[in-house]
């Protein structure tokens, strides 16, 4: 008996692994940050409890607060198209946009002359079965029930029996179905996409492989250029155009001059089936690198990287200084950075950390762990003796704070 | 009465082979697809390995020709394009050896007309063996 049990869990856990990212269903909403004419937003799509039914969705603006943006749904399965318009801002009002059915949709966002294309899946909750039978079990048993007092009453023994066994049986369904209906795995929702059993599944698709381009092909310092990343499948050669949502983008991406002097961290819009673009504008003139952080669906996370180089002399005033700080190598080292103002969550954490390698061969991403008060503090084990480059990264209200930092890290003695 | 007592046993348990058979699948798939340019309604008569028709209807939109090609995006299986045959106007078929394996495939479909060059990508979930 124990063993059916955990059996029958082991199963439940099995197929309620968690659907595919992107997907919004009533409670579940889907945030993914995007930049905007440099601007750090994040677009929310808030879930719907039935369609026809209304499907509301706001961009919260952490810098770039009044950005107008033009809102465009349209099923792929049916083609039909609503639109509405929406303003960034801290806290945004909802535009109420209307979806006839379930299944895959695409949000485009336009902005200015930037556009964005946010495919999605809206998901509605099925009425379980289980339910069906314990209410008609209970309302059976109750109907019977009655006949059966009255049927009693008036003395006709065998007609009573009949509909008390009647009444017995339908509270018996409904019980057993109380009792056992959690150990049942629940049906996919309406619009989900077919899966397959998670046993045949394997652990990760295959690897994404990227092409860093600019438009211009040679971005001039103090002019604005599109960084463009084309992500391949290793295995099909197909655009990779899985992506989910991973720390609340589709894509992180790291840009940083080589003497680390200018850097930004920005959320690419997609443009098309496996096109991610941003649009910057160039600091100084020199190498630059690229790093993308992202994920697959039913994959982890992976990083991909590139460089290009900008023309020009410098126009950007050189930053504050960065802030040294030492480290031993393979060791937690803890880093800790003054917040400017009030911590807002962003990307859902309250500070992140990019390290990268002078020489742009490493890159990490480190979460702020909670600390109370106005600090932000970081752990992270340098891989090995060197220097690093850091960023520390909190959002405040109306901006997003940048703490460039410098980190010598020593062989451990 | 003993009679009648078994009829209701056979009855209830071919309604429970049937919902269960249902739900385990092996039925046709039928999916829509809508593009900027086209749309379509694709129907899999057997979602099953091995050499298969496709039936593409193209619903909206003017297609002269089809081609279609599957991944399998789990595993990282592609299969060749299979150029499909317009049977009778804006009914496409094409018939090949697109699924190796059964699981959730990508379908693509590459439609091409006099408004360009169109490719819709659906899933559809392979469960019958060859």
């Amino acid at each position: 008996m124990i063993r059916a049990l955990l059996l029958a869990a082991a199963l439940l856990l099995a197929l309620s692994a968690p659907a595919a990212a992107h997907t919004v269903s009533a409670g579940a909403d889907l945030r993914l940050a995007q930049t905007f004419g440099g601007a750090e937003v994040t677009l929310v799509i808030k879930g719907t409890p039935r369609v026809p039914g209304p499907l509301r969705i706001g961009v919260i603006a952490y810098e770039g607060a009044g950005l107008a943006v033009n809102l465009e749904v349209r099923s792929l399965t049916g083609g039909g198209t609503v639109t509405g318009t929406a303003r960034a801002a801290a806290d945004p009002r909802y535009a109420e946009l209307r979806v006839t059915e379930t299944g895959p949709h695409e949000l485009t966002v336009r902005a200015g002359d930037e556009v964005s294309v946010v495919p999605f899946r809206v998901l509605v909750d099925r009425g379980s079965p289980g339910q069906f039978l314990i209410y008609g079990g209970l309302f059976v048993a109750a109907v019977l029930l009655v006949g059966g007092l009255l049927t009693g009453a008036m003395s006709r023994r065998r007609p009573a029996m009949l509909l008390a066994a009647g009444a017995a049986a339908g509270v018996t369904v409904a019980a057993m179905v109380v009792v056992f209906e959690p150990l049942v795995p629940p049906g996919p929702p309406d619009g989900a996409a077919p899966a397959a059993p998670a046993a045949a599944t394997p652990a990760g698709r295959p690897y994404a492989q990227a092409r860093f381009s600019t438009e211009p092909a040679r971005p001039v310092a103090g002019q604005d250029f599109t960084l463009r990343v084309d992500l391949v499948d290793g295995a099909t050669g197909r655009p990779v155009d899985d992506l989910v949502s991973h720390h609340e983008a589709l894509a992180h991406l790291v840009v940083s001059s080589e003497d680390g002097a200018w850097f930004r961290h920005a959320h690419p819009l997609r443009t098309g089936p496996g096109r991610l673009e941003v649009r910057l504008r160039a600091g100084r003139p020199g190498r630059h690198f690229a790093h993308a952080e992202l994920e697959r669906e039913d994959s982890g996370g992976q990083l991909l990287s590139g460089e290009f180089t900008v023309a020009g002399d410098p126009v950007e005033a050189s930053g504050p200084a960065p802030t040294p700080v030492t480290a031993v190598a393979g060791r937690p080292s803890t880093v800790e950075v003054a917040a400017d103002g009030p911590v807002v969550p962003w990307l859902g954490m309250s500070g992140h950390l990019i390290v990268r390698s002078e020489d742009g061969t490493f890159l990490g991403h480190v979460h702020e762990m909670g600390t109370p008060g106005p600090r932000l503090r970081f752990t992270f084990s340098f891989p090995e003796a060197g220097r690093y480059l850091a960023w520390a990264q909190h959002a405040t209200t109306g901006r997003i704070v940048t703490r460039p930092l410098v980190v010598d890290v020593t062989e451990p003695v | 009465m003993k009679r009648m007592i078994a009829l209701a046993a056979l009855v209830l348990g071919a309604v429970v082979l049937f919902v269960m058979g249902a739900a385990l699948g092996g039925g046709p798939v039928d999916v829509t697809a809508a593009g900027a340019r086209y749309t379509v309604a694709v129907h899999v008569a057997r979602p099953a390995v091995g050499r298969v028709p496709v039936e593409v209807r193209v619903t909206a939109g003017d297609a002269d020709a089809v081609a279609v090609s599957a991944v399998m995006p789990d595993m990282g299986h592609s299969t060749p394009e299979v150029t499909a045959a317009e049977r009778e106007p804006g009914l496409f078929v094409a018939e090949g050896e697109l699924f190796t394996m059964t699981g959730v495939w990508d379908l693509a479909l590459r439609l091409s007309g006099p408004a360009g060059e169109e490719t819709l990508v659906t899933k559809v979930q392979i469960t019958e063996e060859d």
